[in-house]
C-alpha cells in the first residue's frame, strides 16, 4: 500500500515539474564598458513583481536606444522586493557599484525610504513610479530627489479633464480603503473642480479583510444611475470590480486610475467595453519621436504589449539621467534647468524636482477600451 | 442576493473541509491556501487536472504527516503551503494572468459560469455530507469514533490512517478543484489562496463551538458570515 | 564543544566586522541584528516557558508601529505582552496557531490603521537613526538580552519558571503559583521583541503592514531551527537566512520562503521545537 502511495507520488512530482515547466526567459542584452552607470530600482520579487518585469524590460530597453543615439550607458538592476526595507538595502547596493543615478522603485513607501537614502548617501535618485509626497522631501532640504512620474493631484486633473471631455453629468467615487489618503486626496480634487454632479461614493475594503466586498459594492453601485464611475484601486481588485458591476447590470463608463486596468493585455482579455483609464503614454498617439519606438520594440523584444505607465516612465527617467549626466559637470543642476525628451513627452523639473506634468509638452494620456480597441479620448 | 447565497454554499464547503481535516485527520490543515491557488494556476491549463493534483497534495500530506501529532502535522502543512506557494512564484511570478470566465444566466441574472458551477459543487458536496450525517450509517459511526478519540478507534480496530488519507486526499481534491472554478475570472497572485483559507478556517472554528452540530450548522453560519463581513 | 566556540566566535566576529565595512553591509549586518535579538526572544518564551510562538511579530510590529506614530507611545511598549499572553488560554498545542492566526490578523488590520492621514498599505515614517549609531546600540542590546536571559534561566527564579513549564500542577504542589511566572516570562520575551521591532523601525526609517506578516511571524521558528534551539547557534540562523535571503532572492524570488518551507517541514520530524508536549 505504502510502496503504491510513494510511486503514486514520484509519478505525481514528475508530472508536475514537466506540466508546470516554462521556456527560458528572453537572454539579458550583453552590456559594454560603462560611461554613465544608472542603477535602476525594481521590484522583481514580492506583491509588485508583476510591475517589475516591465519595469526590467523598459530599462533594457532604454539602455539600448540611449546606445543607439550615441550615449555610453550601462544599466544596472537590483530587486527593491515590495518592501522599503528591501528597497533601502537594494539601493545601497547601487551606491556601491558607484552609479551615477538610481531611478525605480514602485510604491510610495519605497520611494520615500530610497528618497532618505538618497540624502544620506548623495546620491541623485529619481522616482518613475510612485506618486508619494516627494515635493516635502525637496522642501525640507532633501536636493537629491526628482520625480519624472505625476503626482497624485495630476491623477485628479486626469480624472478632471476625463469628466470635461466626455461632457459627463454625473459622477461616483468608488475608494479602496487601503489607499484612503491617496484616494482622498484625489477625490478631493475632484469634487472641488468638477460641474459633473457628485452622486455619491462607496469603498472597497481591501480583499485581505473581506475578500467579497468587491461584490457587494459593485452591486449597491449598479443600482446607482450615473454616467462615470471613477475607480480610485490601481490594483488587481479593480478587475474584480469592473466584472462584477457589469455581471450586476451597471453599465456607466468606468474611469480607472490606471495600473491593473491600464494594461492593454488585461483590457483585451477582460474584453468590457466603456473602460477608460490614464496613462503616460499611449501608442496610438505619439507624444515624440521614441513613444512609438518605445512601444514597438518593448513588442519586438519582449511578445507582448508594452506597459503605459511604470514601464514608460523608468524608461524615460533611464533616458533623463543619460541626457543630463551626458552634458558634464553637477547632475543636480543639470537635472533642475535641462529640458529631457523620453517617450512620454518632453520633460522639465519644477523647483520641487517634480516632472511638470501638464504643461504643453508633457501631458498624460487617456485612453478608453471600446469594442476591442483602445482608443484615445484625450 | 443570490452572489451571496452561492458565495455562502462555496464557504461552507471549504469550511466542511477545514473541519473535516481537523477533526479526523488531527491537522489545521494550513495548506489548503496554497492548494487553493494552485488550482487557479493548473485551471490555465485544464480544469480536469485539478482534482488530481489536490489529491496528490492531500496524499503527501498524508504520508508525511501521518506519524505526527496535531502541533506538528499543522506545522508540516505550512511547510508544504509556503513550497507550494514558493513553486508558483518561481514559475509564474512575472505574469499578470486573468483567468478566463464565461458569463451564465440562471433565472435572470448573470453570473460567472465557472461560479456557479463552483456552487453548485458546493451544494452537492454539502448535500452528501449532510445525507451522510443525518442518516449515521456505520461508516459514519467510525468517523465519529475517530472524532472522539482516535486511540479508542484503533483499538475498535477501525482503520483510522485509511480514515485520514481519504479525508486529507477528498479535501485537498476539493480545495484544489473549487480553487480553478472560484479564481475564475480574477487576476491571480501566487498568495491569493490565504484570504479564502482564513475565511474559511474562520467559519469553520465559529461552527466549531456548536460541537456536535457543527456540521449541519456550516451553511447558516457561513450565510451569516458572508453576510455580515 | 570546539563547534560550540566556534559559535560563538563567528558570532562575534559577524558582530565586531560590519563596523568597518560600508555602508550597505552594515544595514544588512544591522538587520540580521535584530531579527537575532527578536530570535533570542522568541527563544526564551519556547525553552524556558516551553510555548512556542509562531505569532511573535504581534510585540514585533506592534512596538515597531508605536515608535512611528509617536516615539512617546512606546510608554505603551510592554503592554503588547497583553496581545500575545492571552492566546495562552488555547494551550500550549493550540497557541503555536493561535498566534500565527492573530498575527495573520493583525497584518490585515494594519492595512487600516491611518492616524493624521497618514499610514493605510503605506504604513509610517519612524524616526530615523544614525546607522552607525543604531548597529553599535543593537550590538549592545543583543549582547544584554543574551546575559539577562542567561541569568534569569540560571537563577532561582528561572528554576521555578521552568518548574511551571515541566510540569504545571506538580510546580502547585511543591507551591509554585503559576501565573505570576508565565506572565513575567511573556513579558520579558515580549519586551525583547519590542526592542527589535523599535530598532528594526529605526533602522530603516519605516514601517509598514509587512512587520505583521508571515516573514517575521515565522521568522524566529525558522532561524532557531537552523540553530537546534540553541542561543548562538540561533543568532548565526538570523544571519544565515538575512544574508541567503538577500544574496539568492535575485536567483529564486523571495528565497527567504524557500528557506522557511525546508525548515517547517524539517522542524516537524526533527522536534527542535515546540515543548508543547509538556503542556498540562
Amino acid at each position: 500500500m505504502i510502496g503504491k502511495l510513494k510511486a503514486g507520488l514520484i509519478v505525481g512530482l514528475i508530472v508536475f515539474l514537466l506540466f508546470c515547466a516554462t521556456p527560458p526567459q528572453t537572454p539579458t542584452p550583453q552590456p559594454q564598458m560603462p560611461e554613465i552607470k544608472i542603477g535602476v530600482l525594481v521590484p522583481k520579487t514580492g506583491e509588485f513583481s508583476s510591475a517589475g518585469l516591465v519595469m526590467e524590460n523598459a530599462a533594457k530597453l532604454a539602455e539600448k536606444h540611449a546606445k543607439e543615439m550615441g550615449y555610453n550607458v550601462k544599466v544596472i538592476i537590483y530587486d527593491c522586493g515590495d518592501k522599503p526595507e528591501t528597497t533601502k538595502t537594494a539601493f545601497l547596493s547601487l551606491v556601491r557599484e558607484g552609479v551615477t543615478a538610481i531611478v525605480g522603485t514602485y510604491s510610495s513607501p519605497q520611494a520615500m525610504t530610497a528618497a532618505d537614502t538618497a540624502n544620506e548617501s548623495k546620491v541623485v535618485f529619481v522616482a518613475s513610479v510612485a506618486s508619494a509626497d516627494l515635493e516635502s522631501k525637496v522642501k525640507t532640504g532633501n536636493k537629491y530627489v526628482f520625480r519624472n512620474a505625476y503626482n497624485t493631484s495630476y491623477w485628479g486633473i486626469l480624472a478632471i479633464e476625463f469628466l470635461e471631455k466626455t461632457k459627463a453629468k454625473s459622477y461616483y467615487l468608488i475608494g479602496y480603503e487601503p489607499l484612503k489618503t491617496f484616494n482622498l486626496g484625489m477625490f478631493s480634487l475632484i469634487k472641488n473642480s468638477t460641474k459633473a454632479e457628485f452622486r455619491g461614493e462607496s469603498w472597497v475594503k481591501s480583499p485581505t479583510v473581506s475578500p467579497e466586498d468587491y461584490k457587494r459594492v459593485a452591486q449597491e453601485v449598479a443600482k446607482k444611475d450615473v454616467e462615470v464611475i471613477i475607480v480610485g484601486d490601481p490594483g488587481l481588485g479593480s478587475v474584480d470590480f469592473v466584472r462584477e458591476y457589469r455581471l450586476a447590470g451597471g453599465n456607466a463608463t468606468i474611469y480607472s486610475v490606471g495600473g491593473t486596468l491600464a494594461l492593454p493585455d488585461i483590457l483585451a482579455k477582460l474584453n468590457i467595453s466603456g473602460i477608460a483609464f490614464q496613462a503616460a503614454a499611449l501608442e496610438v498617439k505619439a507624444k515624440t519621436n521614441l513613444t512609438k519606438k518605445y512601444f514597438e520594440d518593448y513588442r519586438k523584444y519582449y511578445g507582448t504589449e508594452a506597459n503605459n505607465y511604470a514601464g514608460i516612465l523608468t524608461y524615460d527617467a533611464i533616458l533623463i539621467v543619460t541626457q543630463a549626466a551626458a552634458r558634464g559637470g553637477d547632475l543636480i543642476s543639470n537635472l533642475e534647468r535641462g529640458t529631457f525628451i523620453g517617450a512620454a513627452g518632453v520633460y522639465e523639473f519644477d523647483e520641487n524636482h517634480q516632472a511638470k506634468w501638464g504643461s504643453e509638452k508633457l501631458q498624460g494620456t487617456i485612453g478608453i477600451y471600446r469594442e476591442g480597441k483602445i482608443q484615445v479620448v484625450s | 442576493m443570490i452572489s451571496l447565497f452561492f458565495s455562502a454554499l462555496i464557504y461552507a464547503s471549504l469550511a466542511l473541509c477545514v473541519l473535516l481535516s481537523y477533526r479526523v485527520a488531527k491537522v489545521v490543515n494550513l495548506s489548503f491556501g496554497s492548494i487553493f491557488t494552485l488550482g487557479g494556476y493548473l485551471s490555465v491549463f485544464s480544469l480536469f487536472i485539478t482534482p488530481i493534483f489536490g489529491a496528490w497534495i492531500g496524499l503527501l500530506l498524508h504520508i508525511g504527516s501521518k506519524r505526527m501529532d496535531a502541533s506538528k502535522a499543522t506545522i508540516f502543512s505550512l511547510g508544504i503551503a509556503i513550497a507550494i506557494e514558493e513553486a508558483l512564484r518561481i514559475l509564474f511570478r512575472v505574469e499578470n494572468i486573468l483567468l478566463d470566465s464565461r458569463i451564465f444566466y440562471f433565472f435572470g441574472y448573470k453570473l460567472v459560469f465557472e461560479h456557479f458551477l463552483a456552487s453548485m459543487i458546493s451544494a452537492t458536496f454539502l448535500i452528501l455530507f449532510l445525507a451522510f450525517e443525518l442518516k449515521k450509517p456505520f461508516s459514519r459511526l467510525k468517523l465519529k469514533v475517530i472524532e472522539e478519540d482516535i486511540e479508542n478507534a484503533e483499538l475498535y480496530g477501525i482503520d483510522a490512517e485509511k480514515a485520514r488519507a481519504i479525508v486529507l486526499v477528498i479535501s485537498s481534491a476539493f480545495f484544489c478543484s473549487i480553487g480553478g472554478l472560484y479564481l475564475s475570472g480574477r487576476v491571480i497572485s501566487p498568495t491569493i489562496g490565504w484570504l479564502y483559507m482564513i475565511f474559511s478556517l474562520f467559519i469553520a472554528t465559529i461552527a466549531n463551538v456548536f460541537r456536535e452540530k457543527a456540521y449541519i450548522l456550516l451553511l447558516p453560519t457561513s450565510f451569516g458570515v458572508c453576510w455580515l463581513v | 564543544m570546539l563547534v560550540s566556540i566556534a559559535i560563538r566566535i563567528l558570532v562575534l566576529v559577524l558582530l565586531i566586522l560590519p563596523v568597518f565595512l560600508d555602508c550597505y553591509t552594515k544595514l544588512l549586518a544591522a538587520s540580521a541584528l535584530t531579527l537575532a535579538i527578536f530570535t533570542v526572544s522568541w527563544l526564551y518564551l519556547e525553552k524556558d516557558l516551553g510555548w512556542a510562538s509562531l505569532g511573535h511579530s504581534i510585540p514585533f510590529g506592534v512596538s515597531a508601529y508605536l515608535f512611528a506614530i509617536n516615539p512617546l507611545l512606546l510608554f505603551f511598549s510592554p503592554l503588547t505582552t497583553f496581545l500575545l499572553f492571552p492566546l495562552s488560554i488555547f494551550g500550549k498545542h493550540t497557541f503555536p496557531f493561535a498566534s500565527f492566526v492573530f498575527s495573520v490578523f493583525l497584518w490585515y488590520l494594519a492595512h487600516h490603521i491611518v492616524f493624521e492621514g497618514k499610514g493605510g498599505e503605506e504604513g509610517f515614517r519612524a524616526p530615523s537613526i544614525n546607522l552607525d549609531l543604531i548597529y553599535l546600540i543593537s550590538v549592545t542590546i543583543l549582547i544584554l538580552s543574551c546575559l539577562l536571559i542567561w541569568k534569569i534561566s540560571n537563577s532561582y527564579f528561572g528554576l521555578k519558571v521552568k518548574a511551571v513549564r515541566d510540569d504545571e500542577i506538580a510546580a502547585k504542589a511543591i507551591g509554585i503559583n503559576s501565573l505570576p511566572f508565565k506572565v513575567f516570562g511573556f513579558a520579558i520575551s515580549c519586551s525583547l521583541a519590542s526592542i527589535a521591532g523599535i530598532l528594526h523601525a529605526a533602522i530603516f526609517g519605516h514601517v509598514s503592514p509587512g512587520v505583521f506578516s508571515p516573514y517575521f511571524s515565522l521568522f524566529p521558528f525558522v532561524a532557531a531551527t537552523i540553530g537546534q534551539g540553541k542561543i548562538w547557534s540561533s543568532i548565526l540562523g538570523s544571519y544565515t537566512v538575512v544574508f541567503l535571503s538577500w544574496f539568492l532572492s535575485p536567483y529564486v524570488p523571495e528565497f527567504h520562503y524557500a528557506i522557511y518551507a525546508v525548515a517547517l517541514i524539517l522542524a516537524s520530524y526533527t522536534q527542535s521545537y515546540a515543548r508543547s508536549d509538556r503542556s498540562v
